[in-house]
């Protein structure tokens, strides 16, 4: 095994420093690792440290044999078990030992052929010769060890109990440290063998033969570099390995040209001349560290064993063994302390950092992620590392991310990420919120990794969406928003500003308000600046403004300081509305009232000459009829005089009739002259007449004191004699009347009513109670004209109130009425 | 003296009426009717249609419609109350219309009395019987107007 690979002896361990520093960033492999190099130079404690590694790793019980160097035996260097295994099998550490030890066996062959064997019951691999009596159930894992890939040794690894069996995970798991412990097996073994040689060297002054046959062997192996010189450094004979390790040819080094002093530097020479002066005095030199130049120039550092070969001329025989690979390891290691130092301050200042922050490998791999990014995304770094960034990403967008990526790693610039595009990151539960990201690139000598901060802009991207829509109702508005500075400077200015004066924003923006001012109100713009500057605001100012053309424009002004978050004024706000409109709608309805009211004085010119005109011949019919009556009631027989009964009766009627339209038309004929009026004095003046009018009648009157209301007075009593006289007719046919007037509280509005227990009415006909001539009873029954509720509709809402009424067929009715808010109790 | 009663009405039914309602509470003075404004003041002053007559023969009340042809009632009476002559004749107005404002007007003018025609008769008698009472029986007007 292994035998003549020279070739794999002096390359560099290029695959080991690439493993060291880039996949394990693991301290306790780091100074496991360490450990080993330091042990090189002791194969027991190296296999000690070995198994206690991969014990710690994976397994219960491990053993560790190395392979001879003809690769046909194995030796066994050391075992060991976890230490809670006593706990657990409650046997002793002896036993353990005992128990477990591991034989020869196909498994261990296979690893010799560099194969790995997972055994799920070892017990049952007649083949796996456990030394063991317990009855239980043995995983087992056996795997080759190698040195620059020749095996070196086999690690076995035994599981006990209930354990799982031995998985690829788990081989995966130790791989690292099996690397590791395999180069240190190998080394340490390739300095056993040097020593051993140096001592057979030794001997060699007493049997030549034995050492002849030994040194044959070794300097086969190709794994040490043999040479022999002279004490005056020339080169008398030297092995492949040796050759290959320094770069010359055999015939190069022979002949002399090229001596041991060209072969080490000049700092190391001292390191041969005391080796010379021991060889010298004891025949040994002791091992000695020092480096060769190789033909090419570069060096190579070696650890040497020399011993002095007895003869005509004193001569010296050094075993060589290539520290390249070991040495590069401990710089690994060095540089690996030093990167963890650089990492903890890399990691101190990600915390520090105020952005959630990620770095990833040129795979799109999470390799660190700092606190504020676990709480943002809602994920324990445990979560994150090692998986792919996109678990960050919206599912929508996460089969494009790694083309982003891809892009991004050709490019190598540090510069926020997808620009003008909205990002957004994907929480733990799936939610998404928007995200601003800035990607710099880390080159390392473990690759490329990205570093991204990540900023949640939730809050901003609500203030912005908030600030665009206060912007479009500021540029919809037809009013002109102007904002400008204390001394009168305009610094925006929207579209309504732009439709209403005609200057555009970049006309107008930086130049002085002035422009807008009339001349004749220059003064007027100085007051108002001033005031706002001392922080008062002027609401509908009603004003002129000059527009672009020279024109003027009716303006209302509310013009109002703006503050900072400190509360100072920093400029002022003003918004201007066009009311050319309103005035011309103002002095519209000022001609249509006026018209309104020609043609109201009109028709009250009419009515009144048709009210007189029509009283004029319902007298003379009335009058004659009369007149028949008293004179020529002796020519009349009953029926005829009964007729003349209907003439005066219906001319009567008229009468009232024409008089209640008179009085109706007068409700709006006059000014509405609204005072405090005491309404319940009102109802008991009225409800006095009424009773003096027919004494005869028992009725019962209910009145609240101390109502009063802002009405006009004489509609005021209008309206309650109409009412309270209702009450009173219809009242007529029950024996124990009752009329109440008082006030209550409907839909938040107080309302007065009057209220009887009279005939009442069918509500399906209360939508008719307030039409002029509707009537509801005939004039049989209740005489009247149809005209008093329609008369107290109109005096209600001459008052802008309201007017209603609840009632039913024989119980009785109710009239409630409210005149706006501009009643108030007294009390 | 005969007591006159000058009654300014355009309607003939109305005069009939009043001069029947005079007649009912029994009142039978002599009525000269006017029929619009104008002959009123023509009668009183004695001129136009009534030049014939005595200018100083004045009646005893005056019985006034507002509604009137050519020259209305309140100028009619504005007019006699401007004439020196006929300043204190006693003028009732005796109409349709009882607006305030009528009403007002009339008594600013100084009309005597203001009397609604009611459509019922029987009112309107009762009416006219109270008016004649007390301005042709009972009034006391001074010397100088007679």
């Amino acid at each position: 095994m292994g035998i003549g690979r020279e070739q794999q002896v002096v390359s560099p361990g290029s695959a080991v420093r690439e493993r060291l520093v880039v996949e394990e960033h693991s301290a306790a492999l780091a100074d496991v690792v360490f450990a080993f190099a330091e042990s090189t130079t002791d194969l027991g404690r190296l296999a000690q440290l070995v198994v206690q590694a991969l014990v710690g790793a994976v397994g219960d019980v491990c053993q560790v044999d190395t392979v001879s160097n003809d690769g046909a035996e194995l030796t066994f260097r050391a075992a060991g078990f976890r230490p809670e295994l006593i706990q657990l099998t409650s046997v002793s550490e002896a036993e353990v030992e005992q128990r477990f030890s591991v034989t020869d066996s196909v498994s261990y062959r296979a690893a010799l052929d560099g194969r790995v064997s997972f055994l799920a019951e070892a017990s049952s691999d007649e083949f796996l010769a456990l030394q063991r009596s317990a009855r239980q159930t043995v995983r087992a894992l056996v795997l080759p060890l190698r040195c620059r890939g020749a095996v070196v040794g086999v690690a076995s690894l035994l599981r006990l109990g209930s354990a799982a069996p031995f998985c690829d995970g788990d081989l995966d798991a130790v791989r690292p440290l099996a690397e590791h412990a395999g180069l240190a097996l190998g080394n340490a073994l390739a300095l056993e063998s040097a020593r051993n040689a140096q001592i057979a060297a030794q001997k060699a002054a007493q049997s030549g033969a034995e050492a002849g046959a030994r040194f044959a062997k070794i300097s086969e192996s190709g794994i040490i570099g043999i040479v022999v010189g002279d004490f005056n450094g020339r080169v008398l004979e030297a092995n492949d390995a040796l050759l290959h390790l320094l770069g010359y040819s055999r015939a190069e080094i022979v002949s002399g040209k090229v001596t041991g002093k060209d072969l080490t530097p000049p700092e190391w020479r001292h390191v041969d001349v005391r080796a010379i002066s021991q060889l010298d005095g004891t025949g040994v030199a002791a091992l000695r560290e020092k480096e060769y130049v190789r033909k090419d120039g570069t060096r190579v550092p070696v650890l040497i064993g020399s011993a002095r070969i007895d003869g005509e001329t004193p001569r010296a025989i050094s075993f060589v063994l290539d520290l390249t690979e070991l040495k590069l390891a401990q710089a690994a290691l060095e540089k690996l302390h030093a990167q963890h130092a650089a990492d903890a301050t890399f990691q101190a200042l990600l915390q520090s950092a105020p952005d959630a922050t990620v770095i990833v490998n040129g795979d799109g791999v999470i390799t660190l992620v700092n606190d504020q990014l676990e709480s943002l995304f809602g994920y324990a770094k445990s979560e994150l590392v090692g998986q792919p960034i996109e678990m960050l990403v919206p599912d929508r967008y996460r089969d494009a991310h790694p083309g982003h990526r891809t892009r991004y790693n050709l490019e190598r610039t540090v510069r926020p990420m997808g620009a003008g595009r909205e990002l957004y990151g994907r929480r733990k539960g799936g939610d998404e919120f928007p995200i601003e990201v800035s990607l710099s690139p880390l080159q390392t000598e473990g690759g490329l990794l990205i570093s991204s901060a990540i900023r949640d802009i939730s809050e901003r991207k609500r203030a912005e969406v908030q600030r665009a829509s206060l912007a479009a109702i500021v540029e919809s508005t037809d009013d002109a928003i102007i904002g400008k500075s204390l001394d009168g400077i305009v610094t925006s200015w929207n579209e309504g500003a732009h439709r209403l004066f005609g200057y555009s924003a970049r006309e107008i923006v930086g130049r002085s308000i002035s422009v807008l001012v009339p001349a004749e109100r220059v003064s007027e713009l100085a007051a108002v600046l001033h005031a706002v500057g001392q922080g008062g605001a002027v609401r509908q100012f009603d004003t002129v403004r000059r527009r672009k053309d020279g024109s003027t424009v009716d303006v209302s002004v509310t013009i109002s300081p703006v503050r900072d978050t400190a509360g100072q004024i920093v400029g002022i706000c003003k918004v201007a509305r066009d009311v050319t409109d309103r005035r011309r709608a103002e002095a519209e309805l000022a001609r249509a009232k006026e018209t309104a009211e020609a043609a109201s004085r009109e028709l009250e010119a009419f009515s009144y000459s048709v009210a007189h005109d029509l009283r004029a011949p319902l007298r003379a019919m009335n009058g004659f009829a009369q007149v028949l009556v008293n004179r020529y009631k002796d020519d009349f027989d009953a029926r005829a005089l009964d007729w003349l009964q209907e003439i005066l009766l219906n001319s009567k009627r008229m009468g009232a009739l024409i008089d209640s339209l008179l009085s109706l038309s007068r409700i709006n004929r006059n000014a509405l002259k609204r005072e405090t009026v005491d309404l319940s004095a009102l109802v008991r003046a009225v409800c006095v007449e009424l009773t003096k009018r027919d004494p005869k009648r028992t009725v019962r009157f209910l009145i609240e004191e101390q109502l009063s209301a802002d009405v006009d007075a004489v509609l005021g009593r209008a309206l309650l004699e109409n009412l309270l006289g209702n009450a009173w007719k219809f009242t007529s046919g029950v024996p124990e009347a009752v009329i109440e007037f008082g006030a209550l509280l409907k839909d938040g509005e107080r309302a007065f009513f009057v209220r009887d227990n009279g005939a009442g009415f069918d509500m399906a006909y209360a939508s008719k109670l307030f039409g002029a001539f509707q009537r509801l009873h005939s004039a049989e029954e209740f005489p009247g004209t149809g005209i008093g509720l329609a008369t107290v509709q109109r005096i209600v809402h001459r008052h802008g109130g309201r007017v209603w009424a609840e009632g039913e067929v024989g119980l009785g009715a109710t009239f409630f009425f409210c005149f706006s808010n501009q009643e108030h109790a007294a009390k | 003296m005969k007591k006159l009663i000058l009654l300014v009405e355009d309607n003939s039914s109305d005069e009939k009426l009043t001069v029947l309602a005079l007649e009912e509470c029994g009142i039978a003075n002599d009525v000269v009717v006017a029929r619009d404004g104008a002959a009123a003041l023509d009668f009183l002053a004695a001129t136009g249609a009534y030049s014939d007559r005595d200018p100083n023969e004045l009646p005893t009340l005056v019985l006034l419609d507002l509604k009137l042809p050519k020259i209305d009632g309140l100028d009619v009476l504005r007019r006699i109350r401007a004439d020196e002559r006929t300043r204190l004749l006693p003028v009732v107005i005796l109409t349709s219309s009882k607006e305030d404002e009528d009403v007002l007007q009339g008594y600013e003018l100084g009309a005597n009395a203001y009397v609604r025609k009611p459509v019922d008769f029987v009112e309107f008698a009762a009416a006219a019987k109270t008016l004649g009472l007390f301005w042709l029986l009972l009034n006391e007007l001074p010397r100088s107007a007679l």
